[in-house]
């Protein structure tokens, strides 16, 4: 065993830690691993460790601050959003769970969490990782709760669920139901079916036949009166939209075919079809039933990711004091206080101190701004440095963010629409279904009058588009589930047929093609010096600091896990720089042009370095701190390139620090300085020029062009504004995901396109046999089925990799 | 064959009553989570601590 008993991850140099599990000593790999092992074996629940099938998440021990940030979850006016009462008057709220993979994670959180003292039901769902908890307020807190999860090693946090859901929960248990008794229903009439098709070939007699065929109608009727539902549905608002679509015909067939069947039922003449309208109506709603299924799982996973995040604030109250309030009862006029790492919550004007401010989520800017007393800083945008105490200048549903909102709120009403190619087959389709079945009929009176009708009806049931139906929603459906494995979760239906058009892509830069943190990008040293020893003693230096230079140097010191020397009179020159002696020699650190003031000459390559380090007035190490692009920016763009498809950036960033990188990289366009407004009047004028497009981004900013596009992909580490506003959410952050899901899109609709040219090639040879009255009811139910399958099976193809 | 008479019948009761238990399953949320149930026949209730309530003790029930 050298590996972590609870993540599986292997063990690192250094002193050994070690839980003892059920009498032995089970090595673990970090202080997170560790406590959550400890927790779970004093909660008594050691036994998860003998159910569980997989190894688990590896989680960090939470310091207090992320503790004490559970805390506004408590507050009222945050619960407001997301708790309930149950009928017993219990609080009651669904929290997704990060970190669940089996059911004895399941098991052990529900005993966890079942055991705390008013808690009053916990109980959780895997294949959704969500958990239902009733709690009783005065007893326990709903943070003390979330608090416990973290201890056992599961991120819980109350969610946005999509408005979609609650309804799609409701389609999903209807359609299963209307399913469960077509299938159930077409299993008995088939059986009776045989008996009839046995009569057929050899005499059966009139009254059993009569029999069969009754006891077909008893149980065809459930199928035909409630199973079919939506197909009516479907058609009749096609009609009053003066549409004709697939379900037209598909109507028209079941009602038909169910009515002359029950027909000839009773006067005991002509031919039965119950047979192939149940067994009809039950693979259409399969297909269907199929496809919700992919939405809702996908809608799910899509809200999950929607983490409430509570807006919070500390606002004084009366007696000078600052107190935890929720974000949305600040007004005009209110003093609050901002910590650094926090989020601004409402627009102010900052009264004391001062602070640089991360704006990149709503202005695309990648380095924080500094601002000082009587400058304005703006909700969404996150402090940096130090406290600093504002004035609110308007209350939340006025501020910039929410104009932003009001934004994209509008762009997703102009969303362009694209077009189902079932549908575009459907146009002419239907019409020329209808004539050719006026046309039998009028044509069999004249020949044999008796026969007319049943012809016409054989041949509505014979090319009844039962495959057509199936081609798409079955491609879908197997392309979705191909999709969420590869790591794009689609939130609105028609992102493949979208996808498989685009014809340019439009990126945001920070934090999509960008790390979106700041990094030393580059790290040059003098001769005859040492990186890491510059570079321990820089990052020594900048010890606690919270300027984003210094927050980089320490990061890759840290990285390279760099033992850091003492220091001593340590110096801080605001905005400049930063003095300090490491073994009585003088060192300094900080902007080249401050430096230059104090005398010392810095060489010519380095006066565009962010950061200059010196050992006594000798420059001997240089920093330049920028925003990566992520690692497979390069690969993604050139592929996109030799697909042919155009990409732009747009971003709101004025400094054009990247541009040359991304120039380099074979890229068409690149607009900096873009406000959303403007990012959405680019992507408008494209698309009036007839391009196809596809947006990614993660921002704030970003939401008005990610609402507007075609299609559009949000990253998973983007704010909740920009995942409403997509069609799709990319949790993993890998670019080289779309890729492939372009790929997937372009075959998917090739598949499609077989699916339905096979379905028409088959409905084209059997017309002629159905007009000329060849085909009885057995064969038409054959065909269908058999034309279904492998409508289905082709489809099938799209689970596979590639 | 007049025995078809009776048999048929009784087939399509049995139908109607295996209609009435999936509609029951599907409202009762059984289809909700399939992953998981299966497994908890192999967790053992916890030892050595009283658990608090019965409802409590139903580590399987599914939410309403």
């Amino acid at each position: 065993m050298t590996d972590c008993f609870h993540c599986g991850d292997p063990i690192p140099a250094g002193p050994l830690r070690v839980v003892t599990i059920g009498g032995n000593e089970q090595p673990m790999c970090c202080p997170g691993c560790q406590a959550v092992a400890q927790s779970i074996v004093d909660a008594g629940l050691s036994s998860f460790y003998d159910y569980r099938t997989t190894d688990s998440d590896k989680t960090d021990v939470p310091n207090t601050e992320q503790l004490n940030e559970l805390l506004a979850y408590d507050l009222q006016e945050v619960q407001q959003e997301f708790v309930a009462t149950n009928s017993e008057n219990h609080n009651e709220t669904i929290l997704t769970i990060d970190g669940i993979r089996c059911a004895a994670c399941a098991w052990l959180i529900e005993h966890h969490v079942g055991q705390l003292a008013g808690v009053y039901k916990v109980s959780v769902n895997t294949t959704t990782h969500r958990v239902v908890v009733a709690w009783e307020q005065s007893e326990i807190k709903l943070s003390e709760i979330l608090a416990q999860l973290r201890s056992i090693g599961y991120r819980a946090t109350p969610f946005q669920p999509g408005v979609e859901e609650a309804e799609f929960r409701k389609q999903y248990q209807r359609y299963l139901i209307r399913l469960g008794i077509a299938g159930l229903a077409t299993m008995q009439v088939m059986m009776f079916a045989i008996g009839l098709y046995f009569g057929v070939f050899s005499d059966l007699e009139d009254q059993f036949r009569d029999l069969l065929r009754w006891t077909s109608l008893i149980m065809a009727t459930p199928v035909i009166l409630y199973s079919a539902l939506p197909f009516y549905r479907n058609a009749l608002q096609g009609l009053k939209a003066l549409q004709l679509n697939m379900d037209l015909p598909v109507s028209i067939a079941l009602l038909l075919a169910y009515s002359s069947s029950a027909y000839a039922t009773v006067l005991s003449t002509g031919e039965v079809y119950f047979e192939s309208v149940s067994m009809f109506a039950f693979f259409l709603l399969l297909g269907r039933f199929l496809e919700m299924k992919a939405r809702r799982r996908a809608s799910e996973t899509g809200s999950n990711l929607l983490k409430l995040l509570p807006a919070k604030a500390n606002k004084q109250n009366q007696f000078g004091e600052y107190e935890l309030v929720a974000a949305s009862i600040l007004t005009e006029g209110d003093l609050i206080r901002i910590v650094p790492g926090e989020t601004i919550p409402a627009d102010a004007i900052i009264s004391t101190g001062q602070s640089r401010f991360d704006e990149s989520m709503l202005t695309g800017e990648s380095y924080p701004v500094q601002k000082s007393v009587g400058e304005t800083i703006y909700a969404g945008s996150v402090n940096r440095d130090q406290i600093v105490t504002g004035q609110v200048l308007r209350s939340r549903n006025n501020s910039v963010l929410s104009d932003v909102v009001r934004l994209q709120a509008s762009a997703l009403q102009d969303k362009p629409k694209i077009a189902h190619i079932a549908d575009a087959i459907a146009k002419w389709f239907v019409p020329g279904l209808l004539i050719i079945s006026i046309a039998t009929y009028i044509a069999w009176l004249q020949i044999d009058a008796t026969e007319a009708f049943w012809i016409t009806l054989s041949v509505l049931v014979a090319t009844c588009p039962c495959a057509l139906s199936l081609a798409t929603p079955t491609a879908i459906t197997c392309a979705y589930a191909n999709l969420s494995r590869l790591g794009l979760l689609v939130r609105r239906g028609n992102v493949l047929e979208a996808l498989s058009r685009v014809t340019e892509v439009i990126f945001d830069k920070t934090g999509t093609l960008t790390e979106g943190d700041l990094v030393v990008s580059t790290f040059a040293v003098a001769t005859g010096h040492s990186e890491n020893d510059v570079l321990s003693q820089a990052a020594a230096l900048e010890l606690g600091q919270q300027h984003p230079v210094a927050v980089a140097i320490m990061a890759k010191a840290r990285h390279l896990s760099l033992p850091l020397p003492q220091v001593h009179d340590i110096q801080v020159y605001h905005g400049d720089g930063v003095t300090g002696s490491i073994e009585q020699r003088k060192i300094w650190l900080g902007r080249p042009g401050w430096l230059q003031e104090n005398g010392i000459s810095i060489p010519t390559p380095w006066l565009d370095a962010s950061a200059v380090i010196c050992f006594s007035e000798h420059p001997v190490g240089a920093f330049y701190v920028d925003d990566n692009l992520r690692q497979d920016t390069s690969s993604a763009l050139q592929a996109l390139q030799s697909r042919k498809i155009q990409t732009t950036i747009l971003t709101g960033d004025d400094s054009n620090r990247l541009k040359k990188s991304f120039l380099a990289l074979s890229l068409k366009r690149y607009l900096s300085g873009q406000r959303p407004a403007d990012k959405l009047a680019y992507i408008r004028q494209k698309q009036n020029d007839g391009e196809y497009t596809l947006a990614v981004g993660d921002g704030v900013n970003d939401a008005p062009l990610l609402a507007a596009a075609h299609c559009s992909v949000a990253m998973g580490g983007g704010t909740d504004l920009a995942k409403v506003s997509a069609d799709a959410i990319l949790p993993s952050n890998r670019l080289t995901v779309l890729i492939d899901a372009l790929d997937l899109s372009k075959r998917a609709m090739r598949i499609t396109k077989q699916n339905l040219a096979w379905a028409l090639a088959y409905n084209l040879c059997i017309i002629p046999l159905a007009v000329s009255g060849y085909i009885a009811p057995y064969f038409a139910a054959l065909g269908m089925s058999l034309s279904s399958l492998l409508v289905v099976s082709n489809s099938l193809r799209l689970l596979n990799r590639k | 064959m007049s025995i078809l008479y009776v048999l048929i019948p009784i087939a399509i009761i049995f139908v109607f009553v295996a209609i009435g238990v999936f509609v029951w399953a599907v409202r009762s949320e059984q289809f909700e989570d399939l992953e998981r149930h299966g497994s908890d026949i192999l967790f053992d209730e916890k030892q050595n601590t009283p658990v608090k309530d019965a409802t409590k003790a139903q580590s399987g029930k599914s939410a309403k």
